[in-house]
């Protein structure tokens, strides 16, 4: 009877951190989502990318001071980020056609400015702000609040809509093309550049989104992104790069596993051996779970 | 050697007319420099000259400073151990690094990088009981050694000239090793790789030499700072810092030797002045970083650096002519025995190759030899044979025509070795071809290439480098294997080429400066310097004007005496006065053969 208990007590701590798991991954997809956009179609690995998720939280914050409603930063704060984002893009990478390495360069000189003229303005204190739903349900035993059921609704709302939007809108369809072919695009009368800048925008507006709805869970800090920045890539890679539906599985399942991982270990532990796994993963299986073919366009 | 000995020795007079005239203060500022610009530097010979981007610098940097730090601090073991263990797991991990370099490409392998350096860190960060964590651990160095290492890490003169002279060095080192073949090959893998593996060098190899070169620099900066700053911290593995590398060593231009150290200077001064200011330093270097990529070489005009040690340092002897109005004279090639490795040139039996659900060469079979001429099953089944023409001996020019997407560069790829995925079996100078691995870029195993010369319709070049950079490229192939070549042999070498295909006056002009035929006729000149035997030319006319195809026409006539070539052309009369067989290609099946002056 003690062992069945023990037993039960063990299968229900297990569900309870997998679920956890589960809703971070979902946060994890939509951060990722961003990141996948601005891969998949302009063919840059944006470093900046887990700074523009700090950045939303940040603006969140001084959104909630002024206003007092959480609600309006989760539309005003993703809002300035993607602005913010496409400036950046109009200015410095406009004209830079398809180098890799100087997109990686151009977007970690944007984040080292960001990291620190955050600290200089914000500080370098960590800052929590007030949950907007206080809710609470019984999950496994345990209280769950009920805004991280909302987090892990919205983010896959959100993700929906960006699917629908790039497969059945015009604008997903100039993204798709201006992707595949530039100077094709450009010749047929799509705003190439405009077009990008825009998809550029929409990577940091997603990243915006997720640092907003982060911030009642996690403490707002100058180097939050970096942690996230990483999950990012991981989840893209293990998804296979410049696969949407890949990458949205990878980040549930990767949330999962880490969930499963820390409520074992700790957080660290978890951390290191997923990275070092993840690492092993890269080298054996380079395409991810999900390869896509690319076409050799040399020869 | 004789401009090492120079270097070395400036070097060595700046060093100690410094330690007379520094202080304290600014002494410690230039040790600090010198070994920041020696973790510059490893990224400079990567990223700079190689064109490999890669945040896993840091890596080497954290794990030789963690091995040696760790060691001294709990261990009494003599200090040299350490170092020597520290530097020969730095190369364990360039290995690492290597190897991942012959699989994941661009974006990949940066993404790699990042994660494998990262590994450490939170491995650092999670027994920081042991190693101190992000917070760090101090350390204090009264080795129990009876060596001199004591007085030297612990006297602040001795350590200055101790590491100024390492830095100095390894500094020449690079330098002397870089303004040869091996950093020619660096920056042709830089420019096109494609057009390396073609050439038959063994990139995955060279990369593995440069990773090992750059990982040993990083981990003696990593070691030497650890002497330095007395202090151990698990940031040492971030790859913020490798970022903060890249910075130093491109921001005044990528690939440049001077570049990383003066870069460095200028950078680690800046910080110093304002280190008084949280967050400005690196706010500055982020704006440095995206200036010098969105306008490029704008810093580096506005603080010509670059320009003013270009011509202090004998680096390249100018050979300028102004190229208007020279009379171009090509010398001809005496036909000699031709020289090709087997009768047989090459041999395609039941070729088939399928895209998706098209199929693009259909059951093929064909086998041309110096020997018994060129034979074909046509598409009705019937094997046509033409024996060589009589007055050419031993000469085998074969033309492929046919209409757009009939197959013809595909066909071309295939023999080439650069499209996988058939059925049947190719044989080219009576060698296999694989089907499925691509040998060039094996890391482990077996490596071999065919001489095989290949041109394309959109011209394979380094663009950013001399025409005569890309012609000693070239040379450079016939002899890769060997390895040992001195520069300066190639002269005469290069000089034949340059006569043979008009390029003499050209030698020192950019390849991005080249007309379109000038270009062309380049390509060829590569191919033949790399000395291949067959010549596999796609449309070697096309977009080429009057006067740049007789001289191409007049080349290719030469050639075709002592090569064998296939080519693939849309111009009826240079086709038929250059070649002496024509085939026909229909929708990946041939439907015809014929003696050009049948035609």
């Amino acid at each position: 009877m003690k062992e069945a208990l023990f037993m039960i007590e063990h299968i229900t701590s297990f569900l309870f951190a997998a679920t956890n798991g589960l809703m971070w991954g979902a946060l994890i997809a939509l951060i990722a989502c961003g990141l996948s956009i601005v891969f998949t179609f302009l063919s840059i690995i944006n470093l900046a990318h887990g700074d523009f998720y700090m950045l939303g939280a940040v603006i969140a914050f001084y959104v909630i001071t002024i206003t007092h409603s959480f609600w309006i930063a989760l539309v005003v704060a993703p809002t300035i980020v993607g602005c913010l984002a496409i400036v950046f893009f109009w200015f410095f990478l406009r004209n830079q056609n398809g180098q890799t390495n100087k997109y990686l360069l151009a977007t970690f000189g944007l984040s080292l400015i960001l990291q620190n003229l955050v600290l200089l303005i914000f500080g370098g204190y960590p800052v929590k702000i007030d949950s907007p739903i206080t809710y609470t349900i019984t999950l496994f035993g345990n209280t769950y609040p009920v805004y991280r059921l909302f987090v892990a609704f919205f983010s896959i709302t959100i993700f929906t809509l960006y699917l629908l939007f790039i497969e059945k809108t015009k604008f997903g369809l100039w993204l798709r093309a201006t992707g595949a072919n530039f100077a094709l695009a450009t010749a047929l009368g799509i705003p190439t550049k405009l077009v990008y800048s825009l998809a550029f925008g929409l990577g940091g507006f997603f990243a915006g989104l997720a640092g907003v709805l982060v911030s009642p869970i996690i403490s707002i800090e100058y180097r939050m992104g970096n942690d996230v920045l990483l999950l990012a890539f991981i989840v893209t890679i293990l998804g296979g790069f410049g696969n949407v539906r890949g990458t949205f599985i990878a980040s549930l399942l990767y949330g999962t596993i880490e969930g499963i991982l820390i409520a074992a270990t700790s957080p660290l532990i978890a951390r290191t051996t997923l990275i070092g796994l993840c690492c092993i993963f890269i080298l054996v299986k380079k395409t991810g779970f999900s390869p896509i073919a690319k076409i050799n366009s040399r020869v | 050697m004789k401009e090492a000995l120079k270097l070395i020795l400036l070097g060595l007079a700046l060093c100690i007319a410094g330690s007379f005239v520094l202080d304290d203060f600014y002494r410690s500022l230039v040790i600090e420099i010198c070994i920041f610009s020696l973790l510059a530097q490893s990224v400079n010979i990567l990223y700079g000259y190689m064109g490999v981007l890669s945040f896993g610098q840091s890596l080497f940097f954290g794990l030789s400073s963690s091995i040696v730090a760790l060691g001294i601090h709990y261990t009494t073991k003599p200090l040299l151990l350490w170092v020597v263990l520290a530097l020969f797991s730095c190369s364990l991990v360039a290995v690492i690094f290597g190897y991942a370099l012959s699989r994941l490409e661009g974006h990949n392998f940066v993404i790699f990088s990042v994660l494998l350096s990262l590994f450490p860190y939170l491995l650092s960060n999670t027994f920081s009981n042991f190693t101190g964590g992000d917070d760090g651990l101090s350390l204090d160095f009264h080795l129990t050694d009876n060596f001199s290492f004591n007085s030297i890490l612990n006297n602040p003169l001795y350590f200055y000239f101790f590491t100024v002279l390492i830095v100095i060095v390894a500094t020449v080192l690079t330098w002397t090793l870089y303004k040869g073949s091996f950093g020619l090959i660096s920056k042709g893998i830089r420019e096109n790789q494609f057009r390396m593996e073609l050439l038959g060098y063994n990139l995955a190899k060279h990369k593995l030499y440069v990773y090992i070169i750059s990982g040993l620099f990083a981990g003696v900066s990593g070691i030497l700072y650890v002497f330095f700053s007395k202090y151990l911290s698990s940031s040492f593995f971030h790859w913020s810092l490798s970022g903060e590398a890249i910075v130093w060593a491109s921001f005044l231009g990528r690939g440049t030797f001077w570049g990383p150290l003066v870069g460095t200077a200028i950078l680690l001064l800046l910080k110093d002045e304002l280190s008084s200011y949280t967050g400005i330093y690196p706010i500055i270097i982020g704006f440095l970083l995206i200036l010098s990529i969105s306008s490029s070489k704008l810093v580096a005009k506005i603080l010509s650096v670059k320009y003013l040690f270009f011509h202090i340092v004998p680096f390249k002897n100018y050979m300028q002519t102004s190229s208007i109005n020279i009379d171009i004279t090509i010398d001809t090639i005496e036909p000699t025995e031709i020289d090709v490795l087997a009768s047989e040139v090459f041999k395609s039996n039941n070729l088939t190759l399928n895209f998706e659900h098209n199929s693009i060469l259909n059951d093929i079979s064909v086998k041309a030899s110096l020997d018994t001429g060129l034979s074909i099953k046509l598409i009705n089944n019937d094997i046509k044979t033409l024996s060589l023409m009589p007055h050419s001996k031993k000469k085998m020019a074969i033309a492929i025509v046919g209409e757009n997407g009939s197959g013809k560069t595909t066909f071309l790829n295939v023999l080439s070795g650069i499209q996988k995925g058939f059925y049947g079996e190719v044989k080219i100078l009576e060698k296999n071809i694989s089907k499925k691995t691509n040998k060039y870029q094996s890391f482990f195993g077996d490596y071999y290439t065919l001489p095989i010369g290949r041109t394309f319709q959109r011209v394979e070049l380094f663009q950013n480098l001399s025409v005569r950079e890309n012609v000693l490229l070239g040379l450079l192939a016939s002899q890769a294997e060997t390895d040992k070549v001195i520069f300066d042999k190639h002269y005469c070498h290069l000089k034949s080429i340059g006569n043979t295909f008009g390029l003499n006056h050209l030698f020192y002009s950019q390849v991005s400066e080249l007309s379109y035929g000038q270009k062309k006729i380049l390509e060829l000149a590569l191919v033949i310097a790399a000395d291949s035997k067959l010549l596999l030319l796609d449309e070697p006319f096309n977009g080429v004007g009057t006067q740049e195809k007789n001289i191409l026409l007049k080349i290719l006539q030469n050639l075709s005496a002592s090569h064998p070539m296939v080519l693939v052309e849309h111009d009826r009369d240079t086709t038929i006065e250059l070649t002496d067989f024509i085939i026909t290609l229909e929708n990946g099946v041939f439907t015809n053969v014929q003696y050009s002056t049948e035609l």
